[in-house]
């Protein structure tokens, strides 16, 4: 379970403050399918990456499944990243260099497996997700909504059960849009907690739950 | 007196060398750095830390660096061996195996620390979601 307590988080360049999260509390349990929407520079994907240990709040307290994160130094943290939440981005965020195996794989590199249990793992997520015939083509020879996918196996295999996914769709066009959203629809009925940021009502409406944020706010808790 | 010139003016072009080196060094990381940097937040999304990844970098520089010292260790070593000219040429091998290998691995280690400084401390300005974010 996701607990957010009084969250507040701001940038400082030079003199200048920007207050970008301002007294967010947010409970998210284990198994939900959450909407964050809100217009650009309102602060979705800092809240994002304050939840999925990649940034850390100013002030404000956020605890998951009882841990206190914000106290925890930066190797616990990248323990919680690669076993505990894992993300989607929006521009897909695959290592342009590697091969869609080898981004897939990335979040086994931290752990102590053999070449034998890591392939195992990849070719076992790429083959749910359809896309074994890539696993050998780097990111360039892709359409996007095979990137996609494998940006979703590499969330997969990571085996974290928080997915956050910011603006997942915003590089797709429609009908791989939806496509990707039954695709998170289904995996949300098998068990996995799902975060998503977007902007487009349609796809937000493929969530439980819809958060509204405006300038760092939330606003309703629908 | 003669030798004697000639050798600080090798020293000198030496001194020369090396810090112009350093200093095409230190660009060039640096710029590798910053090319690579979207790589190292992704890492990190998916559970490096950003220690892990300069470590990683630190190392690969570091046997780039070994194998260059390698390679000319050999190469002057043996033009030495294989010079012809001198009575010199025992004085000169062991000078070469005792006293200038340890400063070689000095010289090696003190490089490597000024090289590194700069893009490292590049790399550790940034925060994590910092690197990620894509920038056009
Ligand atoms: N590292 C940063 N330094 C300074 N300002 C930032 C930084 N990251 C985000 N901001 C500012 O915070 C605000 C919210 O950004 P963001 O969370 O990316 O919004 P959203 O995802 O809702 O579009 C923006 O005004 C942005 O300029
Ligand atoms: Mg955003």
């Amino acid at each position: 379970m996701i607990q957010l307590k009084n969250i507040y988080k701001e940038y400082r360049t030079g003199d200048i403050i920007t207050k970008v999260l301002n007294d967010i509390c947010l409970e998210i349990r284990k198994g939900e399918f959450v909407a964050i929407m809100g217009a650009s520079g309102s602060g979705k994907t800092t809240l994002l990456n304050i939840i999925g240990c990649m940034d850390r709040p100013s002030k404000g307290e956020y605890i998951l499944d009882g841990i206190c994160v914000n106290k925890l130094k930066d190797k616990k943290l990248s323990e919680i990243r690669n076993k505990k939440v894992t993300f989607v981005f929006q521009n897909f965020a695959l290592m342009e260099k590697y091969t869609a195996f080898e981004n897939i794989e990335l979040p086994l590199l931290r752990r102590h497996l053999s070449l034998h249990e890591r392939k195992k793992i990849v070719t076992d997520v790429a083959k749910q997700l359809g896309i074994e015939e890539q696993l050998y083509k780097r990111p360039k020879q892709m359409s996007g909504g095979q990137q996609q996918r494998v940006a979703i196996a590499r969330a997969l295999a990571s085996g974290a059960d928080i997915i956050l996914a910011d603006e997942p769709t915003g590089a797709l066009d429609h009908k791989n849009g939806l496509e990707f959203m039954n695709l998170l629809q289904q995996l949300n009925k098998q068990g996995k907690t799902i975060i998503l940021v977007t902007h487009d009502k349609e796809v937000a409406s493929y969530a439980s739950r819809t958060i509204h944020i405006l300038d760092g706010r939330i606003l309703e808790n629908v | 007196m003669d030798n004697y010139k000639i050798l600080k003016l090798n020293v000198l072009f030496a001194g020369i060398v090396i810090i112009c080196s350093a200093i095409s060094i230190i660009s060039v990381l640096s710029v590798s750095v910053l090319l690579n940097k979207k790589e190292y937040g992704i890492r990190i999304a998916f559970g490096y830390t950003k220690k892990s990844i300069m470590k990683s970098i630190f190392f690969e520089v570091l046997l780039l660096q070994i194998i260059a010292v390698v390679l000319s260790f050999i190469y002057v070593y043996y033009s030495y061996v294989n010079s012809k000219i001198s009575a010199f040429n025992l004085i000169y091998l062991s000078t070469l195996r005792t006293y200038s290998l340890i400063s070689l691995i000095v010289l090696l280690m003190v490089f490597l620390a000024i090289v590194m400084t700069v893009p490292l401390y590049i790399l550790s300005r940034y925060e994590p979601a910092m690197l990620i974010k894509e920038e056009e």
